[in-house]
Parts: C-alpha cells; sequence; structure tokens
C-alpha cells in the first residue's frame, strides 16, 4: 500500500466532509438566497415584459381609433358634400357615428384578445420562475439528490 | 487504493460544481420569452391590418411594417428603462387619482412597501372601499410589514405594485374611453328621438346602462380583490409571527409564504379588467338596426 495514496485519499475525505458539513452550514444558505435573487430578477423580466405587451398593445389600439375618428372625419366631409340631396338634417353625422362606433367596437373586440393573449404569456412567465426557483432550491437544500 | 483516491477526487470536484450548476439556471429564466412576446406583437399587428381590411381602410405594407418596427423599438426601450415607463404610468395616474398626486416625483425616494401602501391605499378610497375595509386594508399591510423584514417583503410587493399599476391605470383608461363614448351616444340617442320619438333605440339605451355598469363593477371587483388581499396579508403575518416565536430556521418557508400571498396576482389582476369589461357594451349596440332606421327616415320623408 503506498502511503501517498493513503495520504492523498484521506486528506480528500477529510476536505469533502469539511466542506460537506461548511455547506450544510453556511453554503445551503447562500444557495438559497440565490434562488430568491433568481426568482426575484426573473419576475421583475416578467413585469417589463408584461408591461412592455400592455404599452405595445395599447399603442395599436390608439393607432386604431384614430383611423377610426379618420374615417369618421372622412365620412363627415362626404355628407356635408351631399347634405343638399339628404333631406334629414344630421342624419349624414348619425351615419358616420354608426360606423365610427363599429370601427371603434372591432377595436375594442381586437384589444379584448390581444390583452388575453398577454394575460397568457405573462402566466407563463410567472411558472417558469415558479419552475426555475423550485429547481434551484431542490439543488441548494439537496446538493446531491 | 489508486482507484478510491481518483473515485473520491471525482466527487469532490462534481460537489464543487453545484453552485455552478445553481448559476446556470440563471440562464433558463425568460428564455425565448421576449421573442415570445415579439412574434405575438406581429401577430397581433398582423391581426389588426387584416381587421382593418375587413372594415375597408386597410393599413398599407409599409404602414404595418412601420407599426411593427416602431412596436419593437418601444418594447426595447422600456427593456432597458421599466423605471421610466412606471413613472409615466404613475403620472397618468395622478391624473385619475388625485389622491395619489405628486407620487410620481417621490416614489423612487419610498420605501416599496411604503409605496404599496399608499398606492393600495388610494386606489382603494377612489373605489369607494368603505373606512371599515380601508382600515383593514391598512392594518394588514402594517401587520405584514412588522413581521418581515423589508428586503424579504420588498421583491414580492414591488412586483405586485408594479402589476397593480399597470392594471388599474388600463382600467380607469377603458373607463374613462366608455364613458366618453357614452356622451357620443347620448348625442346619437336624441337625434333619433328628434326625428321620430318611436325610434327603436333599445340597443344605445343598453349600451349607455353598459357603461354605467362597468364603474359599479370596478368599484365592487377593486374593493373585494383588496379584501382578500387584506385577508392574506392578515393569514400570512399571523403564520410569520408564529414561525418566528421558535428557535427553528423558517427562512424558506417564510419566503414561501410571502411570495404566496402576491404572486398570484401578477397574473390575477389582469383577470379584474376581464371581469369588469367582461360585457362588450358595442356589442349591446346594433349598429345594423340603427344604420336601417337612419336609412329609413330618409326615405319616409322623400
Amino acid at each position: 500500500m503506498n502511503w501517498r495514496t493513503i495520504f492523498l485519499a484521506s486528506t480528500l475525505l477529510f476536505i469533502f466532509f469539511t466542506s460537506n458539513s461548511a455547506v450544510a452550514d453556511d453554503s445551503i444558505s447562500d444557495n438559497i438566497a440565490e434562488c430568491e435573487d433568481l426568482r426575484s430578477e426573473c419576475l421583475e423580466r416578467v413585469a417589463n415584459l408584461e408591461l412592455g405587451l400592455k404599452i405595445i398593445i395599447d399603442e395599436i389600439y390608439k393607432e386604431w381609433l384614430k383611423k377610426c375618428d379618420a374615417f369618421y372625419k372622412n365620412c363627415i366631409k362626404v355628407a356635408k358634400k351631399v347634405r343638399s340631396r339628404n333631406p334629414i338634417p344630421g342624419s349624414g353625422w348619425v351615419a358616420c357615428q354608426i360606423a365610427r362606433g363599429a370601427c371603434k367596437g372591432a377595436a375594442w373586440v381586437w384589444k379584448t384578445g390581444a390583452n388575453l393573449t398577454k394575460d397568457i404569456i405573462t402566466g407563463r412567465g410567472v411558472a417558469i420562475c415558479n419552475d426555475v426557483y423550485s429547481r434551484c432550491l431542490v439543488a441548494a437544500v439537496s446538493p446531491f439528490d | 487504493m489508486k482507484n478510491l483516491a481518483y473515485k473520491l477526487m471525482l466527487v469532490c470536484f462534481a460537489f464543487l460544481l453545484v453552485p455552478v450548476g445553481i448559476a446556470e439556471e440563471e440562464d433558463e429564466c425568460c428564455d425565448g420569452l421576449v421573442e415570445e412576446a415579439e412574434a405575438t406583437l406581429e401577430a397581433a399587428i398582423v391581426e389588426i391590418t387584416a381587421l382593418a381590411k375587413l372594415l375597408g381602410f386597410a393599413l398599407s405594407d409599409e404602414e404595418t411594417a412601420e407599426l411593427i418596427e416602431d412596436a419593437k423599438r418601444k418594447f426595447h426601450e422600456l427593456s432597458k428603462n421599466p423605471e421610466l415607463a412606471f413613472e409615466q404610468q404613475l403620472k397618468n395616474l395622478e391624473i385619475v387619482i388625485p389622491e395619489l398626486s405628486g407620487i410620481s416625483s417621490t416614489w423612487e425616494t419610498k420605501k416599496k412597501s411604503t409605496l404599496f401602501s399608499e398606492l393600495t391605499i388610494a386606489i382603494a378610497r377612489h373605489h369607494k372601499s368603505n373606512d371599515k375595509q380601508i382600515t383593514r386594508l391598512q392594518a394588514t399591510t402594517q401587520r405584514l410589514i412588522d413581521a418581515v423584514p423589508e428586503e424579504r417583503l420588498s421583491v414580492d410587493m414591488w412586483i405586485y405594485t408594479r402589476s397593480l399599476v399597470t392594471n388599474v391605470q388600463s382600467i380607469q383608461g377603458d373607463l374613462s374611453m366608455f364613458e366618453q363614448e357614452s356622451t357620443e351616444f347620448l348625442e346619437m340617442k336624441e337625434r333619433f328621438l328628434d326625428w321620430d320619438p318611436e325610434s327603436d333605440i333599445s340597443s344605445i339605451d343598453a349600451f349607455l346602462t353598459c357603461v354605467d355598469s362597468n364603474r359599479t363593477k370596478a368599484n365592487k371587483k377593486v374593493t373585494k380583490m383588496f379584501g382578500t388581499l387584506a385577508n392574506k396579508m392578515d393569514r400570512a403575518a399571523k403564520s410569520i409571527e408564529k414561525m418566528q416565536r421558535t428557535d427553528q430556521d423558517f427562512s424558506i418557508e417564510i419566503f414561501t409564504t410571502i411570495s404566496n400571498v402576491f404572486t398570484p396576482y401578477i397574473v390575477g389582476l389582469s383577470n379584474l379588467s376581464r371581469g369588469i369589461f367582461s360585457d362588450n357594451c358595442y356589442a349591446k349596440v346594433d349598429f345594423e338596426l340603427l344604420d336601417q332606421i337612419a336609412s329609413n327616415l330618409g326615405k319616409d320623408s322623400r
């Protein structure tokens, strides 16, 4: 039996067991803290994502409403031109309002659908963060599993 | 024996790698979410342009491309500076909720728990929560703040606060938009009645009633949500106080308890808006019938 082999093995065993107990005492709590940081970073990114999507949806919705208003203005111009042939005062205005209302209704339906998609993505993001945190925690408290 | 030494060396080496493995988990966080968001964004714009075509005023390909690029640019800007976007949302909220006046310029100096507390109370008041409900919300928030160190509480409270502001601001915007629409529809109703008092304008009335009930629903749902939050905070505070009375280390349990109070709301808050606007008020309006009535009036008087 080589004495150097015995010495190396016993040194390694010593390092292994002392570091193992050190992990139990100190590193585990450090690892848990790391997992918590990881989770908060992940949730922060999901919150950014949610806000980003929300802002974009609102921008598109505004753009859509602008189109409805532009259409309405154009409609009113046409209505004014043909007013002389229209016996009911204000009926052109009402027709344009109806068209604008329908346009805004369509935009609202779109916005509701877009928000739902946003919420599904956000939900998935939160689920990812929870999963990452749970797995990190398992690894942190039982490093040999 | 040499073999045993090498095996032991390998075990030690693997052991040293464990923290690295934990750090590597970081890369898995949120992977693909931004790409998915961008893909959704593009799909949404394609959808809106298709809808535009259906309604007869299509966006050109150039306009669509511009819209996609613009939206992507805004999205990336926001990712770099989310605080600026949050501040802008607070500014918007200050306009509709006067109790929050000044918060957009002071929020950065406040503790996250204070910001959470001030915002929830002001929003609850704005949505007509009564004094008893407000006092309970205040008391349970304070109890949780007292039970848990700020650094532990602030992460979840901050995420919740951001989501709350995003959703409440959006709700306020939609409520105002519908109320503005109501004035247009009211004017239209008067015109119809001027022409013919017998006009069937019941669908306009349905729209006006729907808009009125949105505001009432918003007050009820926000009050209910804060009531549930207060109960959850109270239960969490009690359970944490109990844990802290023992000598054992309950740090993971405390963390989980707090996260269970707030995390569900990150998704749940958007359900609030869906609940308030569950009735599509526009769908109540029979645009075809109104159009027909207006056309017939024209024909009758010829």
